[in-house]
């Protein structure tokens, strides 16, 4: 072999010196050709001595040809730096790919979409503080994430929308959700490991599915390399939180799956033995550490046709909180000002299980055919205590003399929950002819999560005072418990059709396409309820006051359930059927693009309670059709700088649950119902959006942005004012006037050397009003931002990349400004949740060929969550630090 | 639902092609909204003695027993008259769901019976849910064992109304429900006469609960043994109207919120939440709290005096009026804060002190007056700011049972059911 000669080389980016991966490296006139890897570094081996134009080409980068020479037995050493091209990337029509795993693929695929969107990368996200979506997304210009308290649950407002005004997407299409009260999946349960991209698109093209006012988040799995590769990850961690106090855990080898009305033939008297206790008795232990475990393996068989992947990654977290909550009222001053009624203090301790896994088959049938099959897979677990200890202040229970008197009710609550998602998507791509391709997708997603047996134990005390103005307390009683099954189920089938044709004349190049959505999907929610009250007393009499408490194992209870008559609200099916079609064109010369067309989406929901009961709404149905145009112009004013100027009309649809008037009971906080309404209309809005966009070198970028929204028939859930003559009042999902919602954003990357700095600001003012009741039951028109708008929002990351090294360290902080964290149900009682500060540190170090040590650190400033009801604390949530350390694996 | 799946790739490449062929005949948009309570069966009018449930209306007659084998309802528009002297015996945990009217007409030489057919004891069945009814009377009824769990496992008030209408329950008995006797949440009109309660709410209830705009007179009513407040009158957390605005005089209220217990314990009369209320006459014994008007009541509206206090136990003698709450000692009150036992009422029949145990009222618990007693003359006869004119006067004698029982003042029931 000693005929043969080697080339061995290195590629970077000719100005920031950051490494080319991914750049094909090609001899001319030859089949030898390879691909740099993750540094850059190819080599090209057993090459027949003689003179060769090595050739380069890189996404983003002006191809390169090299003259080189081989000589038998020696290896010719070649480090290269490439220009950035600067020349918007043509249309690809055969199936190359920007590498959307590197920030440089992410900054090429910012700068050629028509429309705006910010990505980050695979490589981004690996090197961030993050671990999964919602905390990768947390950072990215112009978003933020809702979560309920708990943390588990993470739904993100974009540009100051709530998560109902956007969608989330896996792979360009809707995935079913799991969680039965919302349309997508929860951020929260998705490893960001097995991401290649994430991208947040804030404008729309006819292309694209019309549900997403503030935008859409589309999650990119990773997809087949044309190079093998094998990456392994493993982590462990710890939060402060466990340094500080123990883990509060339950048994669970007693819960029981399926509810005692599910386990029995129709008619059985559900017993007060049907009941496991274990699992509500509570005992602290050390919490074990965070654990984290993940691959990846890419491989291209048969002659690279058929290209394989498959990743997986396993996240145990155990996590906790220590909270403050209180519920206010007006006082009897009639003044209007809002006082704290009960002050709840309650702790969470949370073990979550999630493992993500992706598998992905494609095969190059020819140059012009390809056919791909994906299946994604998530399962999360959790499991759950919760302590409440909420004393009343103010009303029946209250005591109002000292600080301390009143009633305490302590809530001890258990529940573990299961999660799982998988999409099976058959996608095929086709190139007809010259100017013609087809795209298609058939797409089976199912989703559900089975909740059983979420158990509360209810116990309570009273402090009191006597008439001489002592406080006595008494013992503490046995006040009943509750058990709560809940499945929810949903199953979705798209199809998805795109045709396309392009043709070029001179200069200009002319797009058509056209295509179509039916989409189809289906939920099935669930619900048996169990109240297990103290033991009553029959004819004969016999003690029936509270029994004191003791232990969980000590007490007896009645069974409050009916044996014949399992109607439950809260059992319900709905459909919603989406058939869309779209049409669209794109003309590009050489210094402007111009795109349009028009997208029609017809909506079909239907919901019916599964125990029909007379008189309620049992069933019922809401059909629309939106005509949704758009149209945008991006024109370059340099090689590296466009202006991009967009309009597009977008809708949100109400939750199937939103639908469904499930009269609810009473609300213990607020007294009032909380009701589904099936006559509340979906939203339409009209967006308009101007950026300019610097892509100066590699993963250097600067956008200035502005945009202005106006939305029709806004949805917020409040008291129903028509409450006002009967004095019954009720909480439901409502149509206010219209809103409003204008802002700008600017987000930069910029590297001096190994010191960067990137970092975002989005601005966002929003006005929305509604008829509001008050507190004295007067009807008035109140203007207030829209409900989870934060008018500030800053990120800052400051990077030190030393290349050669394989060194990254990343310091990230975020400001999120005042936030309306909810509106109000009743006028004057909006949750605003004060400015917070929050600091990340992330790091890594190459130790080895293929091994990098890293280590994530967050939440270093232990920041609260602070909510406000006019100046009245109501929410304080804490979490302490966090930190991990792990190890990574690369081939 | 599955064979819709195979239907959907044709669908799609039908909007497609029907859009590109056609280029856009959306030229307006067509939208529509539902919402359906699902076919209505038609009433039945009741011409059986045995009713296996549906929809009903119509009569029963007087001096009858009626079994019901399951759930019934009155539709909109529809009437359920009940005769003199009829039984109607419940066999389950099945409720009577008025959407029209209820007319329980007895009389005192014949009165009705709604009770189980089962064991005596709470929670027998399911009472009467009238949330949307369009009217409820019931004259000389019994109420009996009533308050069974609905599906979610709530336990059900033997009268529940949140509509705003008129409720008018005069001379009628309410014993042993599982939860509340009579509960109203709604801008209602009610006139709750010269009823009793015995024992009502296993471990929470109250024998009677206002919310959210009630108003009317509740009056000569007695109250005994229940386990919440006697008469809770309250508005609502935070919106403060409708306003709950009643009249409460010459109730007699004994040995009430002991089984809710010490850590909630039960009222016989409490005006809390933005509500207000005029309190005379009424003749308090024995409750955990006696009188309480709480430190968000309408304070400014609500005007008390001329109650009876007694207590025999030193823990609850505090309670009278609680220390921590806005109400305090009037200039008619009969009350001594210092001395347990003192201003005994001189019932017929009643032990020595509550019995926190006991669920059945004991047979020889009688809470007329005797003669020289206390409470007779002392009662308050002004005038009442806001009592109806259809209300009887407030009576010279304090508590329920007077002396003078002309315009429908004072109960007529005899001891015990």
């Amino acid at each position: 072999m000693a005929q043969t000669g080697t080339i061995q080389g290195n590629l970077s980016d000719k100005v920031s010196k950051d490494p080319l991966p991914a750049a094909n490296i090609s001899l001319e006139h030859t089949s030898y050709h390879t691909r740099a890897d993750e540094k850059g570094n190819f080599t090209l081996t057993h090459v027949q001595p003689g003179r060769y134009d090595l050739l380069i080409s890189n996404v983003g980068y002006t191809d390169l040809r090299k003259p080189v020479v081989v000589k038998a037995g020696e290896t010719t050493k070649v480090y290269l730096g490439l220009n950035t091209s600067g020349q918007a990337l043509e249309e690809v029509t055969v199936f190359g790919r920007a590498d959307r795993e590197k920030e440089t693929g992410a900054r090429d695929q910012e700068r050629n979409a028509a429309n705006m969107i910010n990505v980050i990368s695979a490589q981004a996200m690996v090197r961030s503080p993050d671990i999964n979506a919602a905390n990768v997304l947390q950072r990215m210009s112009g978003v933020t994430i809702q979560r309920s308290s708990g943390g588990d649950e993470a739904y993100a407002i974009i540009r100051g929308m709530e998560p109902r005004y956007n969608n989330t997407l896996l792979n360009g299409i809707k995935i079913a959700s799991p969680d039965s009260k919302n349309r997508y999946v929860q951020l929260g349960i998705i490893p960001s490991d097995i991401l290649s991209s994430i991208e947040v698109s804030k404008t729309l093209t006819p292309d694209m599915e019309g549900d997403a006012t503030g935008g859409t988040v589309n999650m990119v799995v990773r997809d087949a390399l044309d190079k093998t590769s094998f990456k392994a990850t493993a982590s462990v961690g710890y939060s402060q939180l466990f340094f500080d106090e123990k883990y509060l855990t339950f048994y669970k080898g007693d819960i029981q799956s399926r509810s005692p009305y599910e386990r029995n033939e129709t008619g059985y008297t559900v017993q007060p033995g049907d009941f496991s206790r274990s699992n509500l008795d509570f005992h602290p232990v050390q919490a074990p550490p965070t654990g984290q475990l993940g691959f990846s393996f890419t491989h291209r068989y048969l002659n690279d046709k058929l290209g394989f992947v498959l990743a997986d990654n396993v996240q145990n977290q155990y996590y906790g909180n220590i909270s403050f909550q209180a519920t206010v009222t007006p006082g009897a001053d009639t003044t209007g000002r809002l006082y704290p009624s009960d002050a709840n203090n309650f702790k969470e301790y949370t073990q979550q299980l999630n493992n993500g896994l992706v598998a992905h088959l494609d095969y190059v049938i020819n140059e012009k055919n390809k056919i791909n099959l994906d299946n994604f897979y998530l399962y999360s677990y959790l499991g759950q205590s919760r302590i409440d200890v909420d004393h009343v202040l103010i009303g029946t229970g209250a005591v109002s003399y000292a600080p301390t008197t009143g009633q305490y009710f302590t809530a001890m609550r258990s529940q573990t929950q299961h999660v799982h998602v998988e999409n099976l998507k058959l996608s095929g791509q086709h190139v007809l002819s010259q100017n013609f391709n087809v795209g298609w997708a058939g797409v089976y997603s199912t989703a559900g999560s089975r909740t059983p047996d979420v158990a509360t134990v209810n116990t309570v005390y009273l402090i009191g005072l006597d008439s001489a103005h002592h406080t006595y307390q008494t013992g503490t009683v046995f006040d009943g418990a509750s058990r709560i099954w809940q499945n929810n189920d949903d199953k979705e089938y798209s199809g998805i059709l795109n045709l396309a044709w392009h043709k070029t004349w001179n200069t200009t190049n002319l797009q058509l396409h056209a295509g179509g959505l039916y989409h189809y999907s289906s939920r099935d929610n669930t619900e048996d309820d169990y109240e297990l009250a103290p033991p009553s007393t029959n004819a004969s009499g016999g003690n029936a006051s509270k029994p004191a408490w003791t232990n969980i194992y000590q007490m007896n209870w009645d069974v409050f359930h009916s044996t014949y008559n399992n109607y439950n609200p809260n059992d319900y099916k709905a459909t919603e059927t989406i058939s869309a079609g779209y049409a669209m064109f794109k003309l590009r010369s050489a210094s402007w693009e111009a795109g349009g067309g028009l997208r029609a989406e017809h909506t079909d929901d239907n919901w019916n309670v599964t125990v029909p009961f007379q008189f309620q709404l049992n069933n019922g149905s809401q059909t629309y059709t939106d005509l949704l145009p758009s149209a945008y112009l991006k024109y370059w004013l340099s090689p590296r700088e466009n202006l991009h100027v967009a309009y597009y009309r977008s809708i949100a649809r109400p939750n199937y649950y939103e639908l469904v008037p499930t009269p609810g009971s009473l609300s213990t906080t607020t007294g009032s119902r909380t009701e589904g309404n099936p006559y509340v209309q979906h939203s339409v809005a009209d967006n308009f959006d101007i950026r300019y966009e610097l892509f100066p070198k590699g993963e250097e970028h600067l956008f200035i942005g502005a945009f202005y929204k106006h939305i029709a028939n806004p949805i917020e859930v409040r008291l129903d004012p028509n409450g006002a003559s009967s004095g019954i009042y009720s909480v439901k999902p409502l149509n206010s006037y219209p809103a409003t919602n204008l802002g700008a954003e600017v987000s930069f990357t910029q590297y001096w050397g190994r010191f960067g700095v990137a970092g975002n600001y989005t601005y966002t003012h929003s006005m929305i009003s509604s008829d509001q009741v008050d507190f004295r039951g007067k009807t008035v028109r109140q203007d207030r931002p829209m409900q989870g708008q934060t008018e500030h929002i800053g990120n800052l990351s400051l990077l030190y990349k030393d290349s050669r090294h394989g060194a990254f360290i990343q310091v990230s902080y975020e400001y999120l400004g005042k936030t309306l964290a909810a509106t109000g149900e009743y006028a004057g009682s909006d949750y605003y949740q004060r400015a917070m500060n929050t600091l990340a540190v992330s790091g890594e170090k190459d130790i080895h060929k293929h091994f990098t040590v890293f280590a994530k650190l967050n939440n270093l400033l232990n920041t609260p969550v602070k909510q406000y009801v006019q100046n009245t604390l109501v929410l304080e949530n804490t979490y302490r630090s966090t930190y991990l350390v792990g190890v990574r694996y690369a081939y | 639902m599955k064979n819709r799946s195979h239907y959907s790739l044709t669908k799609t490449f039908g909007v497609a092609a029907l859009l590109v062929s056609t280029g856009f005949y959306f030229s307006c948009s067509k939208s529509s909204t539902s919402a359906n309570t699902g076919p209505q069966l038609p009433a039945n009018a009741i011409r059986s003695t045995t009713i296996s449930g549906g929809n009903i209306k119509g009569t029963m007659l007087t001096d009858s027993t009626y079994i019901i084998n399951g759930d019934v309802t009155i539709l909109k528009g529809d009437t359920l008259t009940v005769q003199p002297g009829a039984t109607i015996k419940v066999t389950g945990d099945y409720a009577f769901y008025v959407n029209g009217i209820v007319q329980s007409l007895g009389t005192q030489a014949k009165p009705i019976t709604f009770t189980t057919s089962k064991t005596a004891q709470p929670g027998q069945w399911g009472g009467f849910q009238a949330d949307s009814c369009q009217g409820f009377t019931a004259y000389w009824t019994k109420f009996l064992w009533a308050g069974g769990p609905d599906a979610s496992g709530g336990t059900r008030q033997t009268i529940g109304i949140s509509v705003p209408v008129p409720v008018d329950i005069e001379d009628c008995w309410f014993v042993g429900g599982q939860d509340n006797s009579i509960g109203i949440y709604s801008t209602a009109t009610v006139k709750i006469l010269r009823n009793s309660f015995y024992g009502n709410g296993t471990t929470d209830g109250d024998c009677i609960d206002f919310h959210s705009g009630v108003t009317g007179v509740v009056a000569y009513n007695v109250l005994w043994g229940s386990a919440g407040s006697a008469i809770k009158v309250y508005t609502d957390k935070a919106i403060q109207n409708p306003q709950t605005n009643v009249e409460v005089y010459n109730n007699t209220c004994v040995d009430n919120g002991f089984r809710r217990g010490a850590t909630e314990p039960g009222r016989g009369v409490l005006v809390d939440a933005f509500s207000q209320a005029r309190v005379y006459n009424n003749l308090l014994a024995n409750n955990y709290y006696s009188l309480d008007i709480t430190t968000t009541a309408d304070a400014a509206d609500t005007k008390y005096n001329n109650n009876y206090f007694f207590v025999t136990v030193d823990s609850i003698r505090q309670f009278m009026y609680p220390s921590a709450d806005v109400g305090v000692k009037q200039s008619g009150d009969i009350i001594d804060q210092t001395n347990t036992g003192a201003n005994n009422p001189k019932f017929v029949g009643y032990g020595s002190q509550p019995d926190s145990s006991a669920r059945i009222i004991p047979a020889n618990y009688d809470f007329h007056l005797q003669s020289g007693s206390p409470a007779l003359g002392k009662g308050y006869t002004g005038s009442i700011t806001g009592l109806p004119s259809w209300a009887p006067a407030p009576s010279g004698d304090m508590g329920a049972y007077v002396s003078d029982t002309s315009g429908g003042k004072g109960n007529r029931h005899a001891s015990g059911y």
